[in-house]
């Protein structure tokens, strides 16, 4: 009788693996376990009046808001996108949440499409959105450099051999002046 | 009057070396924020071309896509390509425009 009285309260305090869910006298005897497991899975906590909650590592919860707003920014493009495929980027780019595009062409905005759609899908997969960012930094900086004739033209210029020499990261002279402000 | 002295630093041996066509304006962002530039010049000795698109050094994009970028500071950028032997060849080096920092 104590051994089965023993296992029921073994059962009622142990949430079971499967379903990774604790009630509040189990949140509240094992909260050191709670917090414990909840630093490699997110741990369900079911309160008395039913409402689920989640306890999850801060970086988890920040990035699943960033990538619901990529996600959103993403389907606010395609939208626009699609309704305006046939013109111009630069009449409708500031309708999204990219209006850089206005400086590429329609191919480059094509290729841009294909990219913000598999890079997000990559970000939510991979669990970063390392790639994702870093890609739409590109696209920023290129449509920047497009919109400036004379960087555009500095970069692509044939280079003479002659005026290609090695460089060398700062000197020490160069941190002490910067440190003498 | 006591004055702080800092130690020479020595020259970074990488992997590859880096190269520019722009030696002033190396020269001057070397100058103006050292720290994030020597941090720049170990990424372009070492990783000159990662495979994945990260938020400070990318690849970039349509008709520039022979060129890299790396983000030195909030305004700074050095923009280069890759010269004959493999090695970076820095072909721009100073501001983004005001609205992609």
């Amino acid at each position: 009788m104590a051994r089965a009285q023993d296992k029921n309260r073994a059962a009622s305090t142990q949430p079971r693996k499967d379903s990774v869910t604790w009630g509040p006298s189990s949140l509240q005897r094992e909260y050191r376990r709670v917090l414990d497991l909840a630093k490699a899975d997110a741990q369900v906590i079911i309160d008395s009046d039913g409402t689920s909650l989640v306890v999850e590592l801060k970086s988890k919860a920040e990035f699943h808001t960033r990538l619901r707003d990529r996600m959103a920014q993403a389907g606010r493009f395609l939208a626009v996108y699609r309704a305006n495929a046939e013109r111009d980027p630069a009449g409708w780019a500031n309708q999204t949440d990219f209006p850089y595009l206005a400086a590429l062409d329609s191919d480059e905005v094509e290729e841009f499409s294909r990219e913000l759609l598999a890079y997000t899908l990559d970000a939510a997969q991979r669990g970063t959105l390392e790639n994702l960012e870093g890609n739409l930094r590109a696209w920023r900086s290129t449509a920047g450099i497009y919109e400036s004739p004379e960087v555009l033209a500095q970069m692509t210029a044939d280079l003479d051999p002659a005026d290609i020499i090695e460089v060398f990261p700062p000197s020490g002279q160069d941190i002490a002046a910067a440190a003498d402000g | 009057m006591t004055r702080e002295v800092h130690p020479p630093r020595e020259d970074y041996d990488g992997k590859h070396k880096v190269y520019s066509s722009v030696y002033r304006d190396w020269r001057k962002l070397c100058q103006s924020s050292p720290g994030p530039m020597r941090r720049c010049y170990i990424e372009l000795a070492d990783n000159p071309y990662p495979p994945g698109q990260l938020p400070r050094h990318h690849r970039l994009k349509g008709r520039l896509n022979q060129y890299w970028e790396y983000e030195v500071s909030g305004g700074g950028r050095v923009r280069y390509k890759r010269g004959a032997d493999g090695d970076p060849v820095v072909v721009y080096t100073g501001s983004a425009p005001p609205d992609t920092h």
